[in-house]
């Protein structure tokens, strides 16, 4: 007697869901990722925040005072106005007469967190970590 | 066609990052030339400021005043957060007074281990 040998279907790879799911995925990761800039950390070592009125701060040995007014007027040590590009050249000279020197950064006010964030960088390339920044005063309103 | 979307595929899998809910996206970090890269650690608070009265945490505003309040409620509630240092994701365009109210704030909260992120790139732009 001849049996109807019924054929195994054979296994085969379906296309169109695959480009479904991979056109899904690839709307997902267009959509919802973004490309960022590696971010970097410049560490302050503080070795304590001046406080208007507390200890002067003369009192620590070799200090490197920084004014930052803007990225093209740095004052060090209340003589030397530099730019910039200078300032790390500065910075890297005062770093070599003591490593341990202690970076006071004061600024205007109305200074950008960028320029002083640049200042800190030149004193970091220097390898000077010891930063304190100088608060602003605040002026008691007038009675 | 399918191998062009498959490859897209892989490149955007490969060269995409999620943004991290605590850094915040808003905010425009200045450039520096030094510097290590960032990573996070389980005893550091992520600050992103704008302003003195623009700064949020972990997703949530805040003023730069709460901060010390903060600081105190972290450390009672997680012993991890004891020795913590604070991260600063400052915005490129806030002036020198909202970071002298930051300093002022976390000298307030006893915190001295403080960090600054930054963008790679050439620095004083």
């Amino acid at each position: 007697m001849k049996l109807n040998r019924r054929h195994a279907k054979r296994g085969r790879v379906e296309i169109i869901p695959m480009i479904d799911t991979i056109l899904i995925l690839l709307i997902f990761y267009m959509s919802f990722s973004s490309f960022t800039q590696t971010e970097k950390r410049i560490d302050a070592k503080l070795p304590r925040v001046s406080v208007p009125g507390g200890k002067p701060p003369t009192e620590i040995p070799l200090d490197i005072t920084l004014h930052v007014r803007d990225k093209d007027n740095i004052l060090v040590n209340g003589s030397a106005m530099f730019d910039m590009f200078s300032l790390r050249d500065a910075m890297m000279q005062l770093a070599t007469i003591g490593q341990q020197a202690t970076v006071i950064i004061e600024a205007d006010p109305e200074t950008s967190y960028r320029d002083v964030i640049s200042a800190l960088d030149a004193c970091a390339q220097a390898r000077l970590t010891k930063v304190a920044f100088r608060p602003i005063e605040k002026k008691t309103a007038a009675p | 066609m399918i191998d062009t979307i498959v490859i897209l595929l892989i490149f955007y899998m490969t060269f995409s990052r999620f943004t991290e809910a605590t850094r915040s996206a808003k905010v425009k970090l200045p450039e520096s030339v030094a510097g290590d890269e960032f990573k996070k650690l389980p005893n550091q608070l992520i600050v992103n400021m704008f302003s003195s009265d623009e700064v949020t945490i972990g997703g949530d505003d805040y003023k730069i005043t709460d901060l010390p309040r903060l600081i105190t409620n972290l450390k009672a509630h997680d012993p991890e957060m004891a020795n913590l240092s604070i991260i600063l994701r400052g915005h490129r365009d806030m002036t020198y007074t909202d970071l002298s109210e930051f300093m002022r704030q976390c000298a307030k909260a006893g915190v001295a281990d403080v960090a600054f992120t930054t963008l790679e790139g050439q620095g004083g732009r």
